[in-house]
């Protein structure tokens, strides 16, 4: 199967809802959000795309869908790379946990660093971030050196104290 | 004062005793290997067949108990602020710590939310060695330099 006969697949299933596009070299599939899980689970089961590499977040304080969520998705069998990109407006997704379990780390990571939280995720939380931590350092409207946070707490009790 | 004030009595001289823990101490510097980041790899580097730390008695040991000096090569992130704290804690007495690349020594090009501004900020640091990562001769000349400031050191006497 090649790339156009995943885009006759996918677009003869989903006529309203699927858009194909290609930039700097990288195939983007552009969907709903109401969609979007049907989409993500008919490109695995139906068009081999078993492996999910990445959950990417961004956050676009400006616009009126606050959030794009990317699944970077890879067909091991094809050699078939695809961006499925959203637009959500409200932090609040869908899991995608039970399609792919890698997908249990890379969730809690973009939850983590931009705050989207995914409903359905078995186990939410930071995985970077200690978990004294407060905010999403991704989000556009945190402070890049905002450093505050470094002496809320001694966590160790090691009477560490920062100054910079 | 040093530490041997009135354990000998007065007819004992102490004055070559220095020499030889000094000579000891320099000629066997175990550094406790804090690899962060890719100054690690430049840190493995002169501790492998080229440079050869051995040359110079610097053994790496994967314990700080059993270590003298602490590299901190690498960022450190606020994160790990406590652990280094704590393998530095466990190090026992006299002990010594290198900073090696502009990371450790004052966070570098990371001015961000959760890294170090330098490794002083949570331990004190002797040797400070710039570089991005530094050249192994770096390393090297900060393992000499510091070699010849445990040689000026006084123990028994001051």
């Amino acid at each position: 199967m090649n790339f156009e006969d995943i885009k006759k697949k996918v677009g003869a299933e989903f006529p309203e809802d699927v858009f194909f596009s290609e930039k700097h070299g990288c195939r983007f599939l552009d969907t709903k959000p109401y969609a979007f899980k049907k989409v993500l689970s008919f490109l695995k089961d139906e068009c081999d795309f078993e492996y999910l590499v990445d959950v990417v977040a961004a956050h676009w304080p400006k616009r009126k869908e606050k959030f794009d969520v990317i699944y970077n998705v890879f067909s091991i069998t094809n050699k078939i790379r695809v961006f499925v990109r959203i637009k959500i407006e409200s932090d609040a997704i869908e899991t995608v946990t039970d399609l792919w379990k890698s997908a249990l780390f890379l969730e809690r990571e973009q939850y983590d660093l931009v705050g989207v939280r995914f409903e359905g995720h078995p186990d939410l939380r930071r995985i970077l971030m200690p978990e004294y931590f407060e905010g999403n350092p991704l989000k556009k409207d945190y402070p890049l050196k905002g450093r505050k946070w470094f002496n809320e707490t001694d966590e160790q009790q090691l009477g560490i104290s920062f100054s910079k | 004062m040093g530490v041997m004030e009135h354990k000998f009595s007065d007819n004992i001289l102490t004055t070559s005793v220095d020499g030889l823990v000094n000579w000891a101490r320099r000629s066997s510097l175990w550094p406790v290997t804090f690899g962060l980041a890719c100054c690690a790899i430049e840190m493995m580097a002169v501790g492998a067949a080229k440079y050869d730390l051995d040359r110079l008695g610097v053994i790496f040991r994967a314990t700080p108990r059993q270590s003298d000096v602490m590299i901190v090569a690498g960022t450190v992130s606020r994160k790990m602020a406590p652990v280094l704290r704590k393998v530095y804690n466990q190090m026992p007495e006299p002990k010594w710590v290198i900073a090696m690349g502009s990371c450790a020594t004052s966070g570098g090009i990371f001015d961000t939310y959760a890294t170090v501004q330098g490794v002083d900020e949570i331990v004190p640091v002797d040797f400070y060695i710039p570089g991005c990562p530094p050249r192994p001769e770096s390393l090297l000349d900060a393992i000499v330099a510091l070699q010849q400031q445990i040689k000026t050191e006084k123990i028994l006497r001051k």
